[in-house]
């Protein structure tokens, strides 16, 4: 079989750096080290730094086994190992082993307590990946370096990360306008919030331009001073700076290229894309960035009405007016501040990327370009449909070209799968069905919730999903080609696609009632306004009644939604704090107890089991048993008993 | 207890909640032991990743830490106890939960997880009842009975309510699906979409061949393996006993 051996990078073309081809291996090297190191000694300017609110000091109990065990318990066999070859697979046994584990924790506390990250988990070897759908690989830019490390390191990294994740979302450090690099915060999130803003904007008469733009090389351009600076504003205490400070000081690297592997260069600058820390400590890198754009913009003497939106690496600044002159101000203006902010911090803007783009449902409107001679970029043109996180959107917002992107993209999908098994030969029905379920639907419906809500166009863009799932129940069943499609997706137990999307819409609301309260949905609803949070122009509270009425948007529906539960929620509370949970502490002594099969015989022994203990806590003073079970009515009301004996007596 | 709009499992573990603090409040303790009939719900407790549970967790696993830091020797014990088991004293009390009533007036609001599970199913009983109607899932739909008695109706959870019986291999899934369907290379079928074709059984008794021919009266398949009622499963013995049936001449 071909496809599943490594695949080897394009060899035709050869790598051009500042215009010489790289002959040799050497030249190759050289090439690659000084790309992906192009930020050493950049100059930075921290001074901006000075004006962002220091946060509250998280306090970091030890490490226990449990973290551990859970952080194993997420990583795939199939990942690629680092320098030393021992992949999880090797790693999880030694983990579940209650000696070794303690061994590992002991060394994660000590490198904190220290401060010192060991010589043996900073070696690493970056693997160099060609990224998708380029025109040319000729320059190192068009390739993505992935860097391996050792997974035991990688282990402790990923422990320290998920603590990062949990205490600055909830000490309030990250900004709702930053999403991506940080859990609970999705794509679709981002999608969402712009379409609100959109539709909102409609309702008031104003269009909604948006300039995106990109940083070039982000990963590995990020500064150390500067990102301890923001570690320490973060309310990190001295010992786990220490530490961060230890961590970035003294890197080697090794190139790969197919077989070939370099010799050791030191790095300087950067955080490795595939060390478990690079999501979080970009999001904490750009936090300063985003907070002191805001800050700027309200301090200006003219009012510039502009919204800056990030995901990792893709910015985003919206401007809402009524007329396009006054919009391309903002826009004009707002991108030159942020380009400045970009330079002090040592991150360079890929001007040629950037896209500007208009909303608007007007019959025939102007679609102005826009001139960044002044500041060093070019003229800006909009493009009939832009491509943003994955989702198309066109002008009007009716999303044909990003449903008809997907559904296309999964037809040929199907077809490949062919191969696999036709109406004679190969998987099986249930596995084709568990294949279409797993591997198609969700792609095809990959951002769904950005068109699907009450009141929006949604005809064309089901009826081209019906047809894809059409396809595959014809493959699932092997029926006619001609067959009915309700009865043989019943047949393939699909629900109809329209129903599909209901269910899926719906627990996606119901995740917003989960959300941390700094969330930038919560932003938007009207429901959990948060106090501090600075009220956005077109939230669904600033808008009259009669628009309310009026607007379409998915916020809308999720607000509606929220307003008939019942619970509250804390994702905060410090049951959930990493190292102070149950299980953390108490594992050893909350005891599952059920029998080995059922069996008669195995089920017969269980029986005496609990009559024993049961016998046991009765007889001892200071033996409790609650006997409890629930039951459901048909009404819908539930019904819950419990027995309390003590001492032979039962009580209610 | 009585409480409204939650399911059994956030039920189940109000309850225990209620019983941990009662036996925290009474008397010095060092172990409890709890018994219930769903293990599932107590395992929540410990893992902090159920986002949708929150609520009802938060105050057990409060008491529980208390309990359990208050004294190194203190253990708390979850036994699970199945109602297939018919232990004593928890059957009384199963039976008790059974034969009490809830409130009549049903709150507006609903808990995270009711409400989830509450949509699921509002959803899959529109998708049954138009289904039920539809004029699209078919003319010629065959509705068969399962093992007892009951009309199929269609679901998705665990492959559905016909894959599971008739996927037990490919060439049986689609001739099955063929004649559910009525979209088989039978006479029939010709007769309906290409008037010009042949439509009679080449067994040569009837002029147009059709499915409940070929299930009763046909002589080229094996008769003794005819369905006697409409409960799918002879049905499928049929179709795996005669491997020529609804295929093609050449398949």
């Amino acid at each position: 079989m071909n496809w599943v051996k490594k695949k080897n990078l394009p060899t035709i073309e050869a790598i051009y750096h500042e215009g010489q081809p790289c002959n040799n291996l050497k030249a190759l090297w050289n090439a690659l080290h000084s790309s992906y190191n192009s930020a050493d000694n950049r100059a930075i300017s921290t001074r901006f730094l000075d004006g962002i609110n220091q946060c509250n000091d998280i306090d970091w109990p030890p490490f226990t086994g449990q973290e551990f065990k859970d952080a194993i318990a997420k990583c795939s066999n199939a990942s690629s190992p680092g320098p030393d070859h021992v992949t999880w697979r090797h790693l999880n046994p030694l983990i579940l082993d209650k000696m070794c584990l303690n061994k590992v924790v002991d060394i994660a506390n000590a490198c904190i307590t220290v401060g010192y990250w060991p010589d043996q988990f900073k070696e690493s070897m970056s693997v160099i990946i060609p990224k998708p759908n380029k025109t040319s690989y000729n320059t190192p830019k068009a390739f993505r370096p992935i860097v391996l490390l050792n997974t035991m390191g990688k282990l402790i990294e990923k422990v320290i990360s998920n603590r990062l994740q949990f205490h600055l979302s909830a000490n309030g450090f990250l900004n709702p306008n930053q999403l991506g690099g940080i859990r609970q915060w999705s794509t679709i999130d981002a999608g969402i919030y712009l379409m609100h803003l959109i539709w909102a904007g409609w309702m008031k008469e104003c269009h909604t331009s948006v300039i995106a733009f990109d940083i070039a090389q982000f990963f590995p351009s990020l500064n150390h001073d500067f990102l301890s600076l923001c570690l320490a504003k973060a309310g990190l205490n001295a010992n786990i700076l220490k530490f961060f400070i230890n961590y970035h000081s003294n890197r080697s690297m090794t190139y790969t290229w197919n077989n070939f592997t370099s010799q050791k260069f030191t790095t300087s600058v950067g955080i490795g894309q595939g060390s478990a820390f690079s999501p979080i400590l970009s999001a904490i890198y750009l936090t300063p960035i985003i907070k002191t754009f805001k800050k700027r913009i309200k301090n200006l003497k003219k009012e510039i009405h502009a919204d800056i939106l990030s995901f990792v690496d893709d910015g985003l600044l919206i401007s809402q007016e009524k007329s396009y002159d006054l919009s391309s101000v903002f826009l004009f203006s707002s991108y030159n501040m942020i380009l400045k902010i970009f330079t002090d911090v040592g991150l360079i803007m890929e001007h040629n990327k950037s896209e500007i783009f208009h909303f608007t449902r007007a019959q025939n409107p102007p679609n102005p370009s826009l001139d960044l001679m002044s500041i060093g970029g070019p003229v800006l043109h909009p493009k009939p449909i832009w491509r943003y996180l994955g989702f198309f959107f066109n002008r009007k917002l009716n999303f044909h070209q990003h449903v008809h992107h997907y559904a296309t993209k999964c037809i040929s999908t199907l077809n490949a799968m062919k191969m696999l098994g036709n109406s004679l030969r190969g998987l099986l029905p249930m596995q084709k069905r568990l294949l279409y379920r797993t591997c198609i639907v969700p792609i095809v419906l990959y951002g769904f919730q950005l068109w699907f809500f009450k009141g929006a166009p949604t005809v064309k863009n089901i009826a081209e999903l019906k047809k894809m799932q059409h396809r595959a129940a014809l493959w699932i069943t092997g029926a006619f080609r001609m067959s009915p499609t309700e009865g043989i997706e019943a047949i393939a137990g699909l629900m109809p696609i329209n129903l599909h999307l209901k269910k899926l819409n719906g627990r996606h609301h119901l995740r917003y009632a989960t959300i941390p309260p700094s969330h930038a949905i919560n932003s938007l609803l009207d429901i959990h306004q948060n106090k501090n949070q600075i009220q956005h122009k077109f939230t669904l509270a600033s808008l009259t009644d009669k628009q309310k009425l009026k607007l379409r948007s998915p916020i809308k529906d999720i607000s509606e939604r929220l307003n008939k539960i019942k619970d509250k929620f804390d994702p905060f509370h410090s049951i959930f704090h990493p190292g102070l949970r149950l299980v953390d502490h108490f594992s050893d002594r909350i005891i599952f107890h059920s029998p080995d099969s059922s069996e008669n015989e195995d089920l017969f022994i269980y029986s005496s089991k609990l009559n024993l203990a049961f016998e046991e806590t009765q007889k001892s003073s200071k033996g409790v048993a609650i006997i409890s079970d629930g039951s459901i009515k048909t009404s819908g009301s539930a019904t819950a008993i419990a027995h309390i004996w003590r001492d032979n007596k039962v009580t209610n | 207890m009585h409480t409204s709009n939650i399911t059994p499992l956030e039920a189940e573990l109000m309850v225990i909640q209620i019983g941990v603090v009662s036996v925290l409040e009474s008397a010095e303790s060092h172990k409890i032991i709890v018994i219930t009939d769903t293990l599932e719900a107590s395992k929540k407790i410990t893992s902090s990743d159920d986002q949708y549970l929150q609520k009802s967790i938060i105050p057990i696993a409060e008491n529980i830490h208390h309990f359990l830091g208050k004294d190194g020797h203190n253990s708390i014990h979850f036994w699970y106890c199945p109602n297939k088991l018919k232990w004593p004293r928890h059957a009384l009390v199963n039976e008790e939960a059974k034969s009490s009533h809830g409130l009549l007036n049903l709150p507006e609001k609903n808990s995270l997880l009711f409400s989830k599970k509450k949509e699921c199913d509002l959803l899959l009983e529109s998708w049954q009842k138009s289904f039920k109607d539809s004029q699209k899932k078919g003319q010629l739909f065959l509705d068969f009975e399962d093992n007892n008695e009951k009309v199929i109706k269609p679901t998705y959870a665990k492959g559905g309510s016909w894959l599971p019986h008739i996927g037990i291999s490919n060439s049986v899934c689609t001739r099955f699906t063929c004649i559910m369907t009525g979209h088989a290379p039978i006479g029939e079928y010709w007769q309906r979409f290409f008037p010009n074709s042949p439509t009679q059984c080449p067994c040569g008794e009837v002029d147009v061949q059709t499915r409940e021919h070929i299930f009763m009266q046909c002589r080229l398949y094996n008769a003794a393996l005819c369905p006697r009622d409409i409960c799918i499963s002879s049905f499928i013995e049929f179709v795996v006993g005669n491997p020529t049936s609804f295929c093609f001449d050449n398949g």
